[in-house]
């Protein structure tokens, strides 16, 4: 049986708490090195770290055509296109019908007043 | 990052550079939250071993979750310490099926006590007293009076009101009280 002045009291307690604080374990290098490398084993990699390559439009773009091949074929069409355009040799605007009703075609590939070879 | 500028920054934020690949923030969170967690857990468990091994588990869950992370709605250590006091739970139930006997042994019997103990011993008994109690109590004094925690944020941890957690440090202290009586010469109170 315990008399009155075995109790402990409230500040006796806090007394005993406030040593408890004082006197904790700190986690030791080894522990540390351990969470650590859990850490990096678990971190999620940065966004540009991941291997992709910079994606411009021009790249999507080679890329949704078939790459420099296709590249290639669609500069001749186009340029094809230019040509055409310019220089408008006699068969651009003969029909198909036109063409039927005759027995031959005549036609020059360098129009009579050639752009490309006059001068001034 | 910079350790004077990672120093800066919240636990928060930390943790959402972790998530997006800073290699510095998990030094700067372990450095932050590792020391506060192994004295709970070893107050908890009183085995150093152990209470470094639930650290570890802990740290791990944090960094598995930081992808997730939603920042504002939980502190990191809050979040911690809850799964910390979850993980001591459920190893000192896997104790209780091993025997009782297996858990420290106080210090109350030892012979030779004398009315002037030293600092090691006090604590000894300290933390003897504390293993009596039922575990919520013993986790809500250590985390009010030896933690140096707010109510609201221990029931943020163990997951109850303020009320309750008040009822259990109240409670907890008297227990603690009851079971050092006797000894106050012997401790050097």
């Amino acid at each position: 049986m315990t008399g009155p002045n075995d109790r402990i009291d409230e500040f006796e307690l806090d007394a005993l708490f406030e040593e408890a604080r004082g006197e904790s374990p700190t986690p030791s290098d080894d522990l540390v090195a351990r969470i650590v490398q859990d850490a990096a084993q678990m971190q999620p990699k940065p966004a540009s770290s991941e291997g992709h390559e910079p994606t411009g439009v021009f790249r999507q773009f080679l890329a949704a055509i078939g790459g420099w091949p296709a590249l290639g074929g669609l500069a001749t069409a186009a340029i094809t296109g230019v040509y055409i355009g310019v220089a408008q040799p006699g068969l651009v605007g003969v029909t198909a019908a036109e063409l039927e009703d005759l027995d031959y075609v005549s036609t020059e590939i360098w129009p009579s007043d050639d752009l490309f070879f006059e001068e001034g | 990052m910079a350790l004077d500028q990672s120093a800066q920054l919240s636990d928060d934020a930390l943790l959402m550079l972790y998530a997006n690949g800073d290699p510095g923030a998990a030094s700067e969170l372990t450095a932050r939250l590792a020391p506060r967690l192994l004295p709970f857990c070893n107050r908890m468990l009183q085995d150093l071993a152990e209470a470094e091994d639930v650290v570890q588990e802990s740290m791990l869950r944090l960094w598995k979750m930081a992808p997730d992370w939603v920042p504002g709605a939980a502190k990191p250590s809050t979040w911690l310490f809850r799964v910390a006091s979850n993980l001591c739970t459920d190893r000192l139930r896997k104790r209780r099926g091993v025997g009782l006997e297996e858990i420290a042994e106080p210090a109350d019997d030892r012979p030779g006590a004398e009315a002037q103990l030293i600092q090691a011993e006090r604590l000894s008994a300290l933390d003897a007293a504390l293993q009596t109690l039922p575990e919520r109590q013993r986790q809500a004094v250590v985390l009010r009076h030896i933690e140096g925690m707010s109510n609201p944020e221990i029931g943020e941890i163990l997951e109850i009101s303020v009320e309750a957690v008040e009822s259990l440090t109240a409670r907890g202290k008297r227990a603690l009280a009851a079971a050092l009586a006797g000894r106050k010469e012997e401790l050097g109170l």
